[in-house]
């Protein structure tokens, strides 16, 4: 669950790029960020996965209070969520299999767990097949959904998901938030997803949080073209 | 952590070795050329060291003794100066012995000249080598002392020349190889830190996922040891070859003067195992603490 509580947050020189910013993300739900360049995206993510600490307010991401958060429990809390990012972030000299099983391996497993879920994960990704070869040799696509089970292979409560259709074939787009949003059904994971693809909101529908100006100026549900939205009951 | 973990973490150290060769063989360059040149500087000060505690131990204590000595007394004062810390092979030479290398050394071995003469105007006498040649006034006392010792020669001052020298070359070769060493550790620290640098990236990434500073460390811990042993062995067999060549040159051209210093130039193998051990530990002295320390600044994400 997310929580942000009259979170401002100010760069060093002094532009605030938040203000006064409250929004609650409850577990379950899957939620779209939108806004244009500048509006303060980058920073709420920042924010979120504690790159940055606000410069008032409260933020709460499972559980854990991030302002107070010990340089030491950073890992931890880390482990928490699952992060998807535009330029995929996969480790170069790793295969496909070892970019999954490290996000398992920092968390010290089992190697009985790590063979048993690995492959698994590749499954359900449809990517098995290239479970040996190296990042430079898939596909945008492919590469995101690699990135996609690294994240989703601890089976964390949160998925952050920054623009993650940024860097790939516009109709692969459509696969990549279909998967994202199986896996908020099926799994029950909250799924936070920015983009500045109104497109694919358009589209899918559901919860859209807009921020302009470093101010949320809408939050509510909308109605996917695709006649869904996943508004709770 | 289990064990599971770690070997998994120092596996992926070594395999980082081949997955980014350029910065190894890079390192690995740049640390056996730093080695190359502390061990010629050992070496070179070992072997000084070594010739001119040889030419030292050319040195020697002559004692005479007084006239009066009782007979046989010799035996009792051999035991008392072989028993003083600081000397080495005691010679008698009795004076009929004395006699014979006078007659040998200025009547052309004619003793005729001397006939009938008694030998009792030469004092009996030893040579005393000394291996302590920097205490020599101390031993030349001690000597002193003994009973019925008449008087005693030493080249003091030859014995403290060579003392100093030996003195500046230990403290010269000590200067210039921590010097040396202080100068490796900076370019090697420079080298790893670039290798690291070009990898900011991935640490950023791990540190995303979750993983301790440890975790993300050791692999590149492990990597900075290998790249440390492997340097150390290579330069261990440069300076190997490099040396037997060396010292085959230096035996077929030395002119005879030279080669009685010369042949004490120490065989490889007798520094081998030292120079191995300073080659290895500060290989992997300096390949891990060069990581662990090159990291700090990217580990901060």
């Amino acid at each position: 669950m997310i929580d942000l509580i009259d979170v401002s947050f100010h760069y060093e020189n002094g532009t605030e790029a938040l203000h006064n910013i409250n929004l609650r993300i409850n577990n379950g739900e899957f939620a779209f960020v939108v806004g244009s360049s500048g509006a303060g995206k980058s920073s709420i993510l920042k924010l979120l996965l504690r790159e940055t600490v606000a410069s008032s307010g409260q933020v709460i991401v499972n559980g854990f209070d991030l302002n107070r958060l010990k340089p030491g429990q950073i890992p931890k809390f880390r482990r928490s969520i699952g992060v998807v990012f535009q330029d995929f972030r996969l480790i170069p000299g790793m295969t496909v299999y070892e970019n999954v099983a490290f996000s398992l391996r920092v968390t010290d497993r089992p190697m009985r767990e790590i063979r048993q879920k690995v492959p698994e994960m590749l499954e359900l990704m449809n990517l098995r097949h290239k479970a040996r070869q190296y990042p430079h040799e898939l596909s945008g696509g492919e590469q995101q959904r690699v990135a996609l089970a690294r994240a989703l292979v601890n089976s964390p409560p949160l998925i952050i998901a920054d623009e993650p259709t940024g860097n790939i074939d516009p109709e692969l787009s459509y696969q990549i938030v279909e998967m994202l949003q199986r896996i908020n059904r099926e799994r029950k994971t909250t799924i936070l997803m920015v983009t500045h693809a109104h497109d694919l909101v358009k589209y899918f529908g559901g919860r859209t949080v807009n921020i302009e100006s470093g101010q949320i100026v809408f939050d509510d549900y909308i109605l996917g073209e695709q006649g869904e939205t996943s508004r709770p009951v | 952590m289990r064990a599971s973990s770690l070997r998994y973490l120092m596996k992926s150290g070594i395999r980082n070795l081949w997955s980014n060769r350029l910065m190894t063989v890079a390192s690995v360059g740049t640390l056996i050329a730093c080695l190359l040149i502390v061990g010629l500087a050992v070496l070179f000060s070992i072997n000084v060291d070594n010739m001119v505690e040889y030419i030292g131990e050319q040195n020697e204590l002559v004692v005479f003794l007084q006239l009066d000595a009782p007979e046989d007394y010799h035996l009792t004062m051999e035991e008392e100066l072989s028993q003083i810390d600081g000397l080495g092979e005691v010679t008698f030479i009795s004076r009929e012995e004395a006699m014979d290398s006078v007659v040998d050394k200025y009547l052309d071995g004619d003793a005729g000249l001397l006939e009938g003469m008694d030998t009792d105007f030469l004092p009996d006498s030893f040579r005393v080598q000394i291996t302590k040649p920097d205490q020599i006034d101390a031993l030349v006392q001690a000597v002193g002392r003994i009973e019925y010792v008449d008087k005693v020669e030493a080249p003091t001052e030859l014995t403290k020349t060579l003392v100093n020298i030996r003195q500046i070359v230990n403290t010269f070769g000590f200067a210039i190889i921590g010097a040396l060493v202080v100068v490796s550790v900076v370019i090697i620290t420079n080298t790893i830190r670039a290798s690291v640098f070009t990898r900011r990236k991935e640490i950023g990434i791990m540190k995303y996922v979750g993983a301790t500073n440890t975790f993300i460390r050791i692999p590149f811990v492990v990597e900075g040891i290998a790249l440390g042993i492997l340097a150390a062995i290579i330069a261990f067999f440069i300076v190997w070859g490099g040396y037997d060549v060396f010292v085959r040159l230096i035996d077929s051209n030395a002119t005879s003067w030279l080669s009685s210093v010369t042949s004490h130039i120490l065989p490889f193998s007798s520094v081998a195992l030292r120079l191995m051990g300073y080659f290895m530990a500060s290989g992997i002295l300096v390949g891990g603490l060069g990581s662990a320390m090159s990291m700090r600044g990217y580990l901060k994400v």
